[in-house]
C-alpha cells in the first residue's frame, strides 16, 4: 500500500468523515482519495458498515403510525410549496393557505390502485349509506303492500267471476 | 451498506424512494435519535423532521453508497436545531446512552469523551481538542481507537 494512503487512511480522518466530524476540507479530500484509492474505499465502507451496525444494535422499531404521519407531512409540503422547514414550532404554526385552487392537489403518475381523499367525505359517505337503508326499506315495504294489493285483486276478480257465473 | 434504488425523477419515485429508506432505516434512525435526546416523543418527531427534509434532497440519499452515514448526519443536524431551539441554544444532549455502554466500557475515559462527544453531543473536533488540552490530530486519533474497540466487539 502506497505509504501516502496509509497515513491517510491511519490519519483518523476517515473516522471523522462517517462521524460527520470532518470539516468542509477534509470532506472533500476523503471523497479525492476514495475516487483514487481503492484502499481508502475499502476502509470507508469497513466503517460504513461499522456504525451501521452499531446503530442496528439500538434500532428501536417506529410505531406502526409513523409512515402515516410522516407522509401527512409529504402532503402539507407538496400542497404548499415553499413552506418555511422551521424545526421546534410546530404547535405554534398554522398552515398558510395555498395561493390558488390548482395547488391544492398533488400532480403524481400514480401506480397504486388506492386514493387518498378528505375526511370530510366520510360523512357524506355515511349520510349516502343511511339514505340508502332508508330508500331500500321503503321499497321493500312498497313491494310487499303492492304484492298484498295485487292479491287482493286477484281474489276480488275471482269473486266477480263466480258472481257472474251464478 | 449499500442501498440500491432508482434515482428518483417524479413525485411518485421520489415517495417509494422515501418509503424504501423509511423501510431500510427508520427503526436504526429512531433508535439513534432516541439514545440521544432521551425522549420518546421528541425523537419520533425528529425522525419525522428527518424524512421531510430527505423528501427534498432524496437524490443524495438513494446513492450507491453512504445513505446511512448521509442520514445519520441529517438527523444529527435535525436534532441539533431541535434541541438548540428548545433549550435557547444550549447543548444538554445525552452524554451517557445505555446501549453503547457495552462499547464505551472497554474505551479509556478520553476515548469515551471523543467518540460520544462527537457521537452523540454534536461536538466538533476543534471543542474536543480544546476540552481535552491536545492537538485535533490526537483526538481523530482517540476517535479512531474508540471506533477499532467498537469494530472488535461488533465481531466477538
Amino acid at each position: 500500500m502506497n505509504r501516502n494512503v496509509k497515513e491517510f487512511i491511519e490519519s483518523g480522518v476517515l473516522e471523522a468523515y462517517v462521524i460527520g466530524s470532518a470539516s468542509a476540507d477534509e470532506e472533500r479530500e476523503v471523497l479525492r482519495m476514495k475516487n483514487y484509492h481503492p484502499q481508502v474505499k475499502d476502509a470507508l465502507t469497513e466503517l460504513e458498515t461499522d456504525m451501521e451496525e452499531l446503530a442496528s444494535r439500538i434500532a428501536i422499531p417506529p410505531p406502526p403510525n409513523m409512515w402515516n404521519r410522516i407522509e401527512a407531512e409529504f402532503n402539507e409540503l407538496s400542497t404548499i410549496p415553499h413552506a418555511p422547514l422551521e424545526i421546534g414550532d410546530r404547535q405554534q404554526r398554522s398552515r398558510p393557505e395555498p395561493e390558488n385552487k390548482e395547488n391544492q392537489y398533488i400532480n403524481v403518475e400514480s401506480e397504486s390502485t388506492h386514493m387518498r381523499i378528505h375526511k370530510n367525505w366520510k360523512w357524506v359517505f355515511a349520510a349516502v349509506f343511511i339514505l340508502g337503508k332508508i330508500f331500500l326499506g321503503f321499497a321493500i315495504y312498497f313491494y310487499l303492500e303492492n304484492r298484498q294489493a295485487q292479491q287482493n285483486i286477484q281474489e276480488l276478480k275471482q269473486q266477480v267471476k263466480e258472481l257472474r257465473g251464478k | 451498506m449499500d442501498l440500491k434504488l432508482d434515482q428518483p425523477n417524479t413525485t411518485t419515485n421520489t415517495y417509494h424512494a422515501t418509503y424504501t429508506l423509511y423501510q431500510r432505516y427508520g427503526s436504526l434512525l429512531l433508535g439513534y435519535i432516541t439514545e440521544v435526546l432521551n425522549d420518546k416523543t421528541l425523537a419520533e418527531q425528529c425522525l419525522i423532521e428527518t424524512f421531510k427534509q430527505v423528501q427534498g434532497k432524496i437524490g443524495e440519499y438513494t446513492q450507491a453508497e453512504g445513505s446511512w452515514i448521509r442520514l445519520q448526519r441529517l438527523a444529527k443536524n435535525v436534532i441539533g436545531a431541535y434541541h438548540k431551539s428548545l433549550n435557547n441554544g444550549h447543548n444538554h444532549l445525552n452524554g451517557q446512552t445505555t446501549a453503547s455502554n457495552r462499547y464505551t466500557g472497554l474505551m479509556t475515559p478520553e476515548q469515551q469523551l471523543v467518540f460520544c462527544g462527537m457521537h452523540y453531543q454534536q461536538k466538533d473536533i476543534a471543542m474536543l481538542a480544546a476540552e481535552l488540552d491536545q492537538t485535533q490530530h490526537q483526538v481523530k486519533q482517540l476517535l479512531r481507537e474508540a471506533l477499532i474497540i467498537i469494530r472488535n466487539e461488533q465481531k466477538r
